[in-house]
């Protein structure tokens, strides 16, 4: 009855508060990203660690990201997402953190201000930078952007690495690696990373979700397959094998540009005979 | 440019097209030929072909009214300086050093001398009455014997006086148009009857004007200079040297109660000066380790060119200590104000912005714009700036439209990953249906090249077409959203031979169709 009882409490808080509880028996701080199909496979995100998302470039991995970051920043955590190559569109993250508690900000890599320097390496600068914001301590999750071209090198590896274990901080590196396809390397490790706390791959899969306006089809949203891969990480073991694959699918999207004013109220008035 | 209609320009908005920034002086030509304050350019020159137009340049005009104070100060030991190019002096005790009509032929000759020819001079009781009497056009100089301050400006209008325009027309609806008209009545006839203005003015007008020109104050300035004597190009023996000039003008901004708001170096190579840089601060400071800190930070992102062989830095603006409590924990209110006090963030947020630039911090913003790139604004986190082209959504109609994503959804839509600049492509087409209500030119995008290689299009979307900003740039475009499929690939031909794809089995892709260029474009893909 007690247990009945403490159970529906947890639950109650947990969906009140999502990605603030320390789930019991762990002996890790993860942060739960509120949404029951991910966090009952394993908390994929650590804090004081490293997660890595890989993906093609099109793949829907930043997508889920979204959805993580606006219900973060709903229960008051700060994040700070480093867009190295300038690809985010405004409109697409507006929603997220602007009527919270929790900020959301985008420390921009300036490849569209022209009067940058030319042969600038933003790598560095986003490199840099990620350091310089976990070490401030000022941001519950930093998001790390690296797209195609970005390469963490192992002694960058060991600073964040160190960086992190001073603070409260979970660090996510988003990579786009074309080379991995949804068929075929799901699940497997192309570089195994020792230290990583968790890596996530993401493709689109079928079935592709078509709506249809009055001439034809007005969105595609495929379906994302996510695999989840977690390290233990205990003294003397490696990474543990094994991952769990799961399919989510994505709402479609009317574009808020076409909705911004309210509608002319109908005052017509019924044809009289 | 004398006898030729010009204007100052309002430079106060960055990037503002010329005609749409406002007129703030104009010429005695242009004003003749009907040009007015606070017309727009395009309105001016619509009213004045041959007008010629400048930018306002504020700190112009404080350099050189600063000059001439400095220059004035040998007529008369107190100065005050008003609007650019009014300045008060104090003509008291003149008698035994020439007169007062000694002071204003000297004060004359000291203008033209400096540039300005066409000064003119007055000389009265009180301050007011002085500006007054030197904007007389007839005589280039006006001396109000003493005590007589009123009966000269009795018969003046009382347009003269600082009325507001509302006041100014109730006074002349009521038969009041001349100072002396003014004066006829007491004070307390006009008090409670009309606004507060109308007061000082009537005080004014009675030649009571408290102001009074004052002892010139020393400037002060903190600036060191350091003259190597060789040629220096390492960062670490640059830093060395910068730590010791920093020390120093701490110690004396400490003496003076002061911090430093702006800092500015410049490197010299045999007296040519090379590199001059402005480092702004978040936040004061006299913290000669976090200025060091600062000023390495912006050589590490901006390095020097060549090497250098002096140094000289300037406290270019400075203020007032301030005591106030820090806060000690990171606020989780939405107050960004308190958020950037915090100690922690202000120097995480110096750092950045000495490296990467004030703008690469930002927060995003919706905006009720039709094109992709105007329904959304990344705004500075520092400094706040908003496009001129931005306008407020309403937020909660939007939200009532779309509906909040349920418990375990995943917001709707896909977020778009641009490529920069869009990538331009070949696209091959089919006709559209002939039963579609769109137009018979409507043609289907079916293949696409993307990353050297041709792509089926196995499902794309009706085309969004958007145009508009005719009168600017104009902007027509159609945006496809398609579905790549490597799985099913165009044969391969002699001229493309067959590569292994590197694309995933499906990728979606946000396809445009440049109407003015006649060309297509992958403007980014769909993460």
């Amino acid at each position: 009855m007690v247990q009945v009882g403490v159970a529906n409490l947890r639950k109650e808080l947990e969906q009140l508060f999502p990605g603030k509880w320390l789930s019991p028996g762990e002996s890790v701080r993860a942060l739960k990203t509120g949404l029951s199909f991910l966090d009952v496979l394993s908390p994929a995100l650590v804090r004081r660690h490293l997660t890595e998302w890989f993906g093609s470039s099109s793949s829907g991995k930043t997508s889920v990201l979204r959805t993580l970051c606006s219900r973060w920043c709903a229960s008051g955590l700060n994040i700070v997402y480093i867009d190295t190559f300038d690809r985010l569109l405004a409109s697409d993250w507006c929603d997220v953190g602007n009527k919270n508690e929790g900020r959301f900000w985008v420390l921009r890599g300036g490849v569209t201000i022209p009067e940058r320097e030319a042969g600038l390496d933003y790598t560095k600068n986003a490199l840099w930078a990620c350091e310089q914001l976990i070490r401030s301590q000022a941001f519950d999750v930093v998001i790390l952007d690296l797209a195609e071209r970005g390469v963490i090198t192992s002694s960058v590896h060991a600073r964040l690495k160190r960086s992190l274990e001073r603070s409260n901080t979970s660090l996510i590196v988003l990579r786009d690696d074309d080379s991995l396809s949804s068929d075929s390397e799901m699940g497997k490790f192309s570089s195994p990373v020792s230290s990583a706390a968790g890596r996530v791959d993401f493709g689109f899969v079928e079935p592709v979700r078509i709506e249809y306006g009055v001439d034809g089809p007005i969105s595609i949203t495929p379906t994302i397959r996510s695999t989840i891969a977690r390290a233990i990480l205990r003294a003397g073991m490696g990474v543990s094998g094994g991952g769990k694959s799961l399919e989510v699918s994505v709402s479609p999207y009317v574009s808020n540009r076409l909705f911004t004013h309210p509608p002319v109220p109908d005052r017509r008035t019924s044809k009289k005979g | 440019m004398k006898d030729r209609p010009f204007v100052l320009l309002s430079s106060s908005q960055e990037n503002l097209n010329i005609g749409r920034c406002k007129v703030l002086l104009c010429s005695a030509s242009a004003s003749k030929a009907g040009v007015e304050p606070s017309m727009t350019f395009t309105e001016a020159r619509a009213v004045c072909s041959q007008l010629i137009w400048r930018a306002y340049d504020d700190k112009l005009y404080k350099s050189a009214q600063k000059k001439l104070a400095g220059e004035l100060i040998a007529l008369s030991p107190r100065i005050g300086c008003a609007e650019p190019g009014i300045f008060f002096l104090d003509a008291q005790g003149l008698d035994h050093l020439g007169g007062e009509g000694k002071l204003c032929r000297d004060l004359l000759k000291l203008a033209s001398r400096n540039g300005f020819v066409d000064g003119r001079v007055g000389i009265a009781g009180c301050a007011f009455t002085a500006r007054i009497a030197s904007s007389s056009l007839k005589k280039r100089w006006t001396i109000v014997p003493a005590g007589q301050d009123c009966d000269f400006m009795a018969p003046l209008p009382i347009s003269l006086l600082p009325l507001s325009p509302e006041s100014l027309a109730n006074l002349e609806a009521l038969g009041i148009k001349t100072i002396a008209q003014m004066l006829a009545l007491p004070k307390v006839s006009y008090e409670g009857r009309f606004s507060s203005d109308v007061i000082s003015a009537y005080e004014l007008a009675g030649a009571s004007d408290p102001f009074s020109p004052s002892l010139p104050f020393v400037e002060k300035s903190f600036d060191v200079f350091f003259d190597i004597g060789s040629a220096l190009d390492s960062l670490k023996e640059t830093l060395f040297i910068l730590k010791s000039m920093l020390d120093k003008l701490s110690a004396e901004l400490l003496k003076e109660g002061l911090s430093a708001d702006e800092l500015t170096l410049r490197f010299y190579n045999d007296n040519d000066l090379f590199d001059e840089r402005a480092i702004k601060l978040l936040r004061p400071s006299v913290n000669s380790r976090f200025l060091l800190d600062v000023v390495r930070l912006s050589l590490e992102s901006k390095p020097l060119k060549r090497e250098f062989t002096a140094i000289r830095l300037i406290v270019s603006r400075f203020s007032r200590e301030a005591f106030e409590q820090i806060h000690t924990k990171l606020g989780s209110s939405r107050n960004n104000e308190k958020e950037v006090n915090d100690n922690s963030v202000l120097l995480l947020m110096q750092r950045l912005s000495s490296r990467l630039g004030e703008t690469a911090l930002v927060r995003p913003l919706a905006s009720d714009g039709h094109l992709i790139e105007n329904s959304g604004f990344w705004q500075p986190v520092l400094s706040r700036s908003m496009p001129s082209e931005f306008l407020p959504v309403d937020s909660a109609y939007v939200d009532k439209c779309l509906g909040t994503p349920g418990k375990d959804n995943l917001m709707p839509g896909l977020v778009l990953k641009r490529h920069v600049p869009a990538m331009p492509v070949f696209v091959s087409s089919v006709k559209g249906d002939s039963d579609s209500s769109l137009s018979a030119s409507h043609s289907v995008p079916t293949a696409v090249t993307y990353k050297g290689q041709w792509y089926q299009i196995s499902r794309v979307t009706m085309p969004e077409r958007i145009s508009g900003l005719w009168w600017e740039v104009p902007v027509r475009k159609s945006y496809y959203v398609a579905l790549l499929d490597k799985l099913s690939r165009r044969k391969p031909s002699r001229s493309t031979p067959d590569k292994k794809s590197d694309l995933p089995a499906f990728m979606t892709v946000l396809l445009v169709f440049d109407h003015q260029e006649q060309s297509w474009y992958v403007e980014g893909v769909f993460d």
